[in-house]
Parts: structure tokens; sequence; C-alpha cells
């Protein structure tokens, strides 16, 4: 048996029902050893008694600072617990304001949780809100765009337009993540089982089909890692993929983010050519936002032809 | 206010050959005196020692009084969750169900909640450090009081009735304002507008619904006589230029942003700028080590040095080691002096042996004072004080010894004897006190246990 932890994380805007899922998938995994962190107390609440019936095990989080993503340090101490615990599966509760981007870093810091797998991100959409947080609260965004599966709930109650609005803008905004229709909680058992970040990431042939947005970059060598992910930071929110090698320093690294998900790592590569590709649809305001990201980076980024 | 204090000048834009230092020392501040994040939110005695506990230890030039973002919200309605090691959460919102605006006769007062406690610590303090401190009162921004009144609820209202937010934020507005007013009374110098929340938008929606309440906020401070901050928590990056607009006398921005390229930024608007020590990667779990040299690594990223403040990322978690807090404050105030430690550190292993005592076979007890220079480091200072009192005690029946960490064979002793933190206290070889200075008895009472 492996001694591996698999790691669920479930985000969502507050009001989502993040923990009407919980409760569902804590029902979908009884008899294993299941530990849960929660981030957030919520209105429903997972009590004591459901947790004992099921053979669960729970930290809450409680910070004053929690919309600070530096402030992981209690999220930390939990895993540093559960490392010692050893469950089968963690399912983690993100804070409906958290950034989720900042957990999956974590747990890729080399080796530092050897023994937990980040399995994947279920994202929840209310699809009678939806539209009206999309656009006003960056987290909704930003979870979805990481999200490896999207749960749109409570269609029981939504509009038939409503949920049509909300299926559209999930598929034109979130294109290759796939969404399904969860009432109450409901879903299948299969979906969980076969939750993966590897499906097929979006990329260029993929989103030939969109109104696709592709520019290239060229990254100065004189870069920090760092500064390179600040850089990042400042227009990934308007981006599908970006992606390519570069040498910051002597040191190779591949730029691969999904969504909101930034990952600089080091790689053992000689076609580092310092070019980033990245890659955009319909309704993303890239060209602005690149903008202003050049002018605050000007001495280290520049835009380049493709074709160059 | 302190003429010659550096974060006034700083404040005042002008050209410094030091830097500022402000410890966001919130909670934090309890650590120092063995109180819980509730005791020093909430108990004025403790509130008072422990301020004085970190003017003492870390010389600020200028510190928070009260870090707390829901003493109004609290006032207000809201009902708070209080955990042991951080400040308080809101848990309930009085307008989560009714999207109304309160009457303005229901804004805080000087006799609500917690305010009567704050005024009196916050008059002690001037009267107590005043005259070298800049002080800073902490109040909560308009968006995010809002966010706290409302709840989640308010994301959907920016969308559905956005005159609705906007009287809504009228009356926070007016919330800020009064606070600013009772704390300028009651002698803070700055005063900080910590708004979280305003990260969680977009810069559109920044210039939409906040730039107004802001910019009424700082130029009502600044008609007050103070100086005013804006605090920014998690990546602002893109609403850095908007908030400028605001017209802060500085701004405060955590580790989310890149601080070198953000200044580029306010330089244009003439706006002072600080931060932005990351709080758990390297202040909660670094070495002092690793704490000099980020702040030296940040000042030398730097372009000009005019406009800016060293400060934590935001407030620094309880359980902060107080000797990384040393160690920031002395990369600040002698930061030719820490480089060239850092560079010993680096480059000591292999040219100089140091020979320890045999600690087994002392004729008399032994006291050892390991320190980053008690001439120029307050924590130091007092830790080496104490071991003179207890030396001129004692006389002769001890020896006793200074190891500065600015001699590279005094490096090599520390790596030899595995001390890891300055200042610290060693007696007959064994780690006796690290970075809190121990009171007379209690160092009595270890000299003695080893005669």
């Amino acid at each position: 048996m492996s001694d591996l932890c698999e790691l669920i994380l479930i985000t969502g805007f507050l009001g989502a029902g993040k923990t009407t899922v919980l409760r569902r998938l804590l029902g979908m995994n009884a008899g294993k050893r299941v530990h849960l962190i929660v981030n957030e107390f919520g209105k429903i609440g997972v009590d004591g008694a459901l947790l004992k019936d099921l053979g669960a095990t729970m930290d809450e989080i409680v910070n004053g600072s929690i919309f600070c993503v530096c402030r992981l340090d209690q999220f930390e101490a939990a895993l540093d617990e559960v490392q010692k615990l050893k469950p089968e599966l963690l399912i983690v509760e993100a804070s409906g304001l958290s950034d989720p981007t900042a957990i999956r870093s974590l747990l890729e810091q080399g080796g530092r949780y050897p023994d937990i797998h980040y399995r994947g991100c279920i994202a929840l959409a209310d699809a009678t809100r939806l539209h009206r947080v999309i656009d006003t609260a960056r987290v909704c965004h930003k979870q979805l765009s990481v999200a490896d599966l999207i749960l749109l709930t409570k269609t029981d109650i939504a509009l038939p337009d409503q949920i049509a609005a909300a299926e559209e803008l999930l598929h034109t905004r979130y294109p290759g993540i796939p969404v399904v229709h969860a009432v109450e909680g409901n879903i299948a058992k299969e979906l969980v089982d076969t939750l993966s970040t590897s499906h097929p990431a979006l990329d260029e042939s993929y989103a030939r089909d969109l109104t696709l947005q592709k520019r290239c970059l060229e990254i100065s060598q004189k870069m920090a890692p760092d500064e390179l992910r600040s850089f990042l930071r400042l227009f990934v929110e308007d981006t599908h993929r970006i992606k390519g090698f570069v040498k910051l320093g002597e040191k190779t690294f591949l730029v691969d983010c999904v969504g909101s998900y930034i990952k600089v790592s080091p790689a053992q590569s000689d076609q580092a050519d310092n070019r980033l590709v990245v890659l955009a649809s319909e309704g993303m305001p890239l060209r602005k936002s690149l903008k202003e990201a050049l002018a605050w980076y000007k001495d280290s980024v520049c835009e380049v032809s493709q074709n160059t | 206010m302190p003429s010659d204090n550096v974060l006034l000048r700083t404040l005042r834009h002008e050209k410094t050959d030091t830097l500022p230092w402000v410890p966001f020392a919130g909670v934090h501040a309890g650590k120092l005196i063995g109180k819980s994040a509730k005791e020093v939110l909430t108990d004025e005695e403790a509130l008072f020692d422990s301020l004085m506990a970190v003017n003492k230890l870390y010389k600020p030039h200028g510190q928070p009084v009260m870090f707390d973002l829901q003493i109004e919200a609290e006032i207000l309605g809201c009902e708070l969750m209080w955990p042991d090691d951080s400040p308080p959460c809101v848990k309930t919102h009085p307008l989560g169900e009714t999207a109304t605006v309160p009457c303005e006769c229901t804004l805080p007062t000087e006799k609500d909640g917690r305010i009567p406690m704050v005024l009196r610590a916050m008059r002690r303090m001037k009267e107590a450090v005043g005259d070298t401190t800049l002080l800073y009162g902490l109040i909560c921004g308009p968006f995010t009081l809002a966010g706290h009144l409302r709840g989640n609820d308010l994301f959907m209202d920016m969308y559905d009735d956005e005159e609705y937010v906007e009287e809504l934020l009228a009356y926070c507005t007016a919330c800020c304002n009064r606070m600013a007013q009772l704390y300028i009374d009651a002698g803070m110098d700055v005063i900080a507008v910590v708004d979280p929340l305003v990260s969680q938008i977009s810069s559109a929606h920044f210039e939409t619904f906040l730039s107004k309440p802001f910019t009424e906020i700082f130029e009502h401070i600044r008609k007050l006589g103070a100086f005013s901050s804006f605090f920014v928590c998690g990546d602002a990056s893109r609403s850095i230029d908007v908030m400028c607009k605001t017209n802060p006398d500085s701004i405060s921005v955590d580790e989310n942003i890149d601080l070198p390229a953000a200044k580029k930024i306010t330089d244009r608007y003439n706006i002072a700028i600080g931060g932005n020590i990351p709080l758990t990667s390297v202040m909660l779990h670094g070495t002092q080590q690793d704490n000099m040299k980020y702040v030296l690594d940040l000042i030398d990223r730097l372009d000009d040095t005019r406009n800016f403040i060293v400060a934590p990322g935001c407030d620094m978690p309880y359980a902060v080691p107080v000797e990384n807090g040393i160690a920031v404050a002395q990369a600040v105030l002698q930061p030719e002096s820490v480089r060239e430690m850092l560079r010993n550190y680096i480059a000591a292993e292999d040219s100089i042996t140091v020979n320890l005592p045999d600690y087994d076979k002392l004729s008399k007890p032994l006291v050892e004072v390991f320190t980053l220079d008690s001439d120029t480091c307050a924590a130091c200072t007092y830790m080496m004080g104490a071991a003179k009192v207890a030396k001129a005690h004692f006389g002769d029946a001890i020896d006793m010894t200074e190891y500065k960490y600015t001699q590279k064979e005094n490096i090599i002793r520390c790596k030899a004897m595995g001390v890891k933190n300055l200042p610290s206290i060693y007696i007959n070889g064994k780690l006796a006190f690290s970075s809190i200075i121990p009171s007379k008895d209690e160092f009595y009472k270890a000299i003695e246990a080893v005669q």
C-alpha cells in the first residue's frame, strides 16, 4: 500500500457551497483515513459528530490575517501534523477569499512535504451568482482558472438563462477544464477518483479554435527568478498559458503557468531561448495588463515578434 | 514629533543618511513579555508593556500601537472569534442580510468598545517614547470595514447596486475619519489606513469605488496635521498606480509586491514606500542571517533609497523569533557592520581555528555573552548590561567575556559552539538565555546552579 497522502483542494467563492461538497466527499470516502483542513468557519460547518461517524479528523485554521497569502504558517503547521498522522486522503477546504495558487506552490517546495501528493483542485461556481462576482472579486477568477474540475452548483434554483450564461462563461474563460452540475453537492464518485492535474492542458492547437491572443516575450538573463515571478503575477490572471525555458543568471528554468498558477522551476535543458509564449483568449484584457507589466520591467523584458 | 527622526524626514520625502525602520509588531509584541494575542489586544497594561519591550529591543523609528483591524467592526456589531496567536476574526456581519446604510449617529466614539483602552495606551506611549519614536495609529480601511459589515455580498453589490456600495463606503469613510481624529488627538503621528481587501479587486474597480473614499481620508488626515500611510496586503501590484493617485504620504506593501519595481511608480508621485520583509519564510522560519541578508539585498536592489522605509510585509506573526527582529534592526541601523558580518559568516569556514574552553574542567563559572555588537545593538547592550551586573555581584567568583559577531573569529566560535541566536548567554558552555534579557534573580540563580 502506498504511504502517499492524496490531497484534494476545494475552492469556491464565499457561499458557493463548499461545505456541502465537503460533506459529500467525506461520505464517499467513508472507511478511508481522511483528514480535513478547513480554512474557514462556515455557517453550516462540519460538526464533530459527523467526523467521528466517518472516522475523519480535522484541523481548523482561524487566522486574523486570512486575506494574506503570505501568512500560510498555520497551514504549514497543519501540513506538518498531517505528515505525522499519515491519512490516506487530505481534503483542504480553502477560505473563499484565499489564493488557491499559494497552497499548490507551497506543496511544490522541494521535498518539504514528500508524503503529500496534490491530486487536484475542485472549484465551485454558484450558477446564480457567478456572473456577479467573477469580475468584482479577483480571487473568484483565480480559483476557477487553476481548477482541475469545476462544479456548477445551485443549478436546481438557478433560472435556465442563468445556467446557460454560467456554462458559456466557464467554457469561454476556462477552456479545457471540465464543468459538471452539482446539486446539493452531489458529485459522481468517478469524477473524484479520476481527479488529476494531468488532464490535457490548454495548448496552442486547442487555443487556435478560440479568439486567440498570442504574444511572445524575451526575458533578460539578468532577471532574478523572484523578479520574473513578480512580472508574471502582473498579467497571469489574463492568460490561459505561459510557457518557455529561460536562463536566469547561470541557471535554466522552465516557466509553465496554467491559469493563474505560476510555476518557475529549475530545469535541465540546453534549449533556453529566454522566450515565453503567452496565450489568452476572448474576454481577457491581456493587451492592457501586459502593457503595464512591460512598463514595470522595461529593463528586463521586451516583446518580440513570434517569428523572430 | 521628534524632529531628527529619520522616519519623519522620510515621510517628508527628504534624503536621509540612514534608513527608517518600523517593526509592525502587533500581536508579536505580546511574545516579548509572555502575553497572548488576546491579552495584548484587550488589556492596557499588557499592551503598554509589550510595546515598550518592542521599543527597547528593536529600536524602531516608528511603531504601531495597536494592530487590530476589527476594533471598529466589533463596535459596529460584528461578533469576533479570538485565536491565541492572531488578531481576532470577524464571525458575523450585521448587514449580511439587509443592505442598509447605518446612520452616522452609530459611528464609534472615544467611549466605545476597546477604544478607551487603546487611547490610554496611545497617550502613555506618546509620553514614554514620543520624543524618539513616531507612533502609528492603525485604522481599518473603508473597503475592509464594508466587508466586515456586509460580508461577501459586498462583491455582488458591486455588480448589482453600485449606489448602495458607494453609500456604504461613504459611511465607512466617515468611520475612518472619526477614528483618525481620535487617534491623532491621542498623539499618533502617522495614521495607517489598513485595507487588505483592496488586493481582491481590480484597479478599475478601485477607481470606481475606492479612489474617492481614500482620497478623502488622506486629505482629512493631512488637515489634522498627521502623516498617512496606505497599507495593503496581498498582490495589489496592479493597483499601486491608482493607490498613489489617492495621495497618501506613504504606502506599505508585503512580499507579494516587487518593492523595488513598485518604488519606481511611487517615486513618480513622491510617495514613500515601506516593506516588505516576508513574514513567514524569512521572519518566522528564517535565521538571523536570512533576515539580515534579506534587508541588505532589498536595500541594494533600490535605485534610490530616498522615500523608503524598512518594515515587515504586514503584522508580524506572533511567534517570530525575537532574535530575528533584532537582526533586522541591526541590519537597518548598522548596515555596513552587518554586511561585514555576513561576508565573514560565509568566509569563516576555513581561515581561522578557535579553541573552545574545556567546560568540564573550569575552576569557576564562565559566563560567555554572544552579541551582534553591544555598542550598537540595543538588545545586545541590555544583555551585556545584565552580564555586567552579575559580574559586579559575583566579582572574581566568576569569569565573564563578550564575543561580538563583528569579529571573524567570534563567528567561528559561534559556529563551533552551535550558537544560533544573538544575543545569548552561555554559562559553562550551555545556553542559559537567548534574546530575552534575564532578570537579575534569574541570572544569579543560573550562575549559582553551577557554582
